[in-house]
């Protein structure tokens, strides 16, 4: 594995907006998107990070199930009311559609997880399309990890037989990522045959009448993919609704991946897996014998209020301040590898269960957060 | 060219089609028919029953929870109900208000609303949910819900007809057209709350707003015209849907609050109507970059 400096296609901010990938740049003018480096891997390790994201997700299957047997919702902080959903939901076998594993890895060794973004990742197009576009112009030869368009388009179609017949609506926040990432997600619904329609998560309504959420039509949504995490869901207005039985709508990603997008989950993972190579200690009631450890909300997104204590002190704090009510898990720090003084987090996407592709993601900084730049991979031995 | 096949089909054909469309015909005629006296028969029930203690005392529980949530600061000490129609109440509350030192009457709407599918083709006999939505009786909200109803030119009508009479009440005012149309049309009388439990009916003509000064048959004398081409009886029952609940959907300018209609004269509670939005999306911001 190693960061090699390239110079960028001139023209690359037009060629990414022509693939939706609008939000190349952010908001200060620092480029989120680099293609003046690529990582570079060998087959071996990709191969590793793809083995790794397998049995990450085999671990967190059986997590989900000692959960569940043992009804451990409260260290997840999950509203007593949603448990029936949740249990419904797994008991059902819904489709999870995907998810990202985001792993420290140097090229040595084995990847390890520092955090699963089960319910709502984004820098999806980036890892599905742009990069995949990127290597074909740049290195048309090379490989990618990299078989998420494809993944998604058969997981649609294997959600298509759970979801109620009808138009699978597509809900989003009012933000240009959000958009596209949700525009492309239903390209694959599209190209997989199912009906499909997009609106704001905020004009989704409830008709009392008809008891049912509708579209701003007054027509029945009965399925939709929503890129709004479930722990606002459960804390908003309509948070009845998601009780009702039947349930008036089948939401992807379906109510069971409450137990993955939380970060409790590490603690449970570790408490479970203390063998695991891939799995770095992590505790719920404090850091105990961790000398250096990162403590994390346990319903934190984009790095927000992570902090990072090692030699006694914080060492590193995001100014951010709008979690962490919840309470937090407490793992062990994790060695991220320098390159070229960047910090690459791994992002391994699982869709429908198995691995499906992989985007990066560097910071200068110990703390991955939303102001970090993707980079582009390629494969080569 | 085509030659054993014709483009004018075969006289057995049209007869046998024939045939079917006349039993289509007295098919849909009979289930008319069927359809008519069902509805005739409730509308005769809806427009001689009065409430029944179950339906009092949905609307009691609902009253109060208002009352409670609205108005804690006041002490309720008695209600009374006068049923416009089956699904429209006037509601008056006796209240006491420790602050102020006083006690007056105040003027609640109690209306029944359908909140889902009647049934097919909007035929009775389907099990909508229903509920109760209580509000304040402004002079616009009664205007709305007798148009709703279906009786505001009724009332209208007794309203010119009273206009500058002298009545035995003393000091009228708007809300008395609205209760000299229910004494003129022959409505069901008021019923007060026992404090006890149980229903009593009041004598026809009484004003919640003031007890001492019911409506007479003298006071409704200039008005009984207006009433007699229907034998009494208002119009909403002879032609229009007073007896049957208003879809929840169709009710727009609400400012009252839902309560779900129950078993054994229950009630569930706040319960939403209509299509309300902005239920998502609050909470949180969006997923981000790398969310």
């Amino acid at each position: 594995m190693q960061r090699r400096r390239l110079v960028p296609r001139p023209d690359w901010q037009s060629r990414l907006e022509a693939l939706g990938l609008l939000y190349h740049t952010h908001d200060d003018g620092a480029p989120y998107w680099r293609e003046d480096a690529c990582y570079v891997f060998r087959m071996a390790e990709i191969e590793r990070i793809e083995r790794a994201a397998a049995e990450l997700q085999a671990m967190c299957l059986k997590a989900i199930e000692h959960v569940l047997e043992r009804g451990r919702f409260r260290e997840y902080a999950i509203p007593p009311a949603m448990v029936p959903v949740i249990r419904e939901s797994w008991e059902r076998d819904e489709v999870g559609l995907y998810g990202r594993f985001d792993l420290a890895y140097d090229g040595q060794g084995f990847p390890r997880l520092l955090e699963y973004n089960a319910d709502t990742p984004t820098a999806l197009v980036e890892a599905a399309v742009a990069q995949w576009y990127w290597l074909e112009e740049r290195f048309p030869g090379k490989d990618q990890f990299n078989s998420l368009h494809e993944r998604l388009v058969e997981a649609w179609k294997r959600a298509r037989g759970f979801l109620p017949v009808g138009t699978v609506y597509f809900l989003h926040q009012d933000t240009e990522e959000d958009q596209q990432t949700v525009a492309y997600l239903r390209d694959t619904a599209d190209q997989a045959g199912l009906a499909t329609a997009q609106m704001l998560v905020e004009d989704l309504g409830w008709d009392a009448a008809k008891g049912c959420f509708c579209d701003l039509d007054g027509r029945p949504v009965r399925a939709a993919f929503k890129l709004y995490p479930w722990e606002f869901m459960v804390k908003d207005a309509f948070r009845e609704h998601l009780v009702r039985q039947p349930r008036p709508c089948a939401f992807l990603e379906p109510p069971w991946k409450m137990l993955l997008s939380n970060k409790a989950l590490l603690a449970i993972l570790w408490e479970l897996f203390p063998d695991s190579p891939y799995l770095l200690p992590a505790y719920l009631d404090g850091p105990r014998d961790l000398s250096a450890y990162v403590k994390k909300p346990i319903l934190g997104r984009e790095g927000a209020n992570v902090e990072i204590h090692a030699q006694g002190r914080v060492t590193a704090a995001p100014p951010l301040a709008c979690y962490g009510a919840e309470g937090s898990v407490y793992q062990a720090l994790a060695p991220v590898p320098e390159f070229d003084g960047f910090r690459p987090v791994l992002g391994a996407w699982v869709v429908d269960g198995e691995p499906a592709g992989m985007g990066i993601r560097e910071a200068r900084g110990p703390i991955t957060d939303n102001g970090s730049a993707f980079v582009p991979h390629l494969i080569e031995d | 060219m085509m030659r054993y096949r014709s483009l004018v089909p075969p006289a057995v054909l049209i007869l046998v089609v024939s045939a079917g469309a006349a039993v289509s015909i007295h098919t849909a005629r009979e289930r008319q028919r069927q359809r008519q006296a069902l509805e005739d028969s409730l509308r005769l029930e809806a427009a001689q029953a009065v409430p029944t203690p179950e339906v009092l005392e949905q609307v009691r529980s609902a009253t109060k929870t208002f009352m409670a949530e609205r108005h804690p600061e006041l002490n309720v000490e008695g209600e009374t109900f006068t049923p416009l129609t089956p699904n429209l109440l006037l509601v008056g509350v006796a209240v006491q208000d420790p602050l102020h030192g006083n006690r007056y009457v105040a003027r609640l709407t109690a209306e029944r609303l359908r909140d889902g599918d009647w049934g097919e083709d909007g035929e009775p006999g389907g099990e909508p949910r229903l509920l109760w939505l209580v509000d304040y009786a402004s002079q616009d909200k009664l205007r709305e819900l007798a148009d709703r109803h279906g009786f505001a030119p009724e009332v209208d009508r007794v309203r010119d007809l009273g206009r500058g009479r002298g009545m035995s009440w003393g000091q009228r005012d708007w809300l008395d057209d609205y209760l000299l149309w229910s004494y003129v049309y022959q409505r069901p009388p008021a019923y007060t709350a026992e404090p006890g439990g149980g229903f009593t009916a009041l004598p026809a003509g009484y004003r919640f707003q003031d007890p001492e000064h019911p409506i007479t048959p003298a006071d409704a004398a200039w008005v009984q015209a207006a009433s007699a081409p229907s034998g009494g009886r208002s119009r909403v029952y002879l032609g229009g849907w007073a007896w049957r609940p208003p879809w929840a959907g169709n009710v727009f300018a609400r400012s009252g609050t839902a309560y779900g209609a129950g078993l054994h004269g229950s009630i569930s509670g706040h319960v939403s109507m209509g299509v309300s939005r902005g239920g998502f999306g609050a909470a949180g911001h969006a997923a981000g970059v790398g969310g």
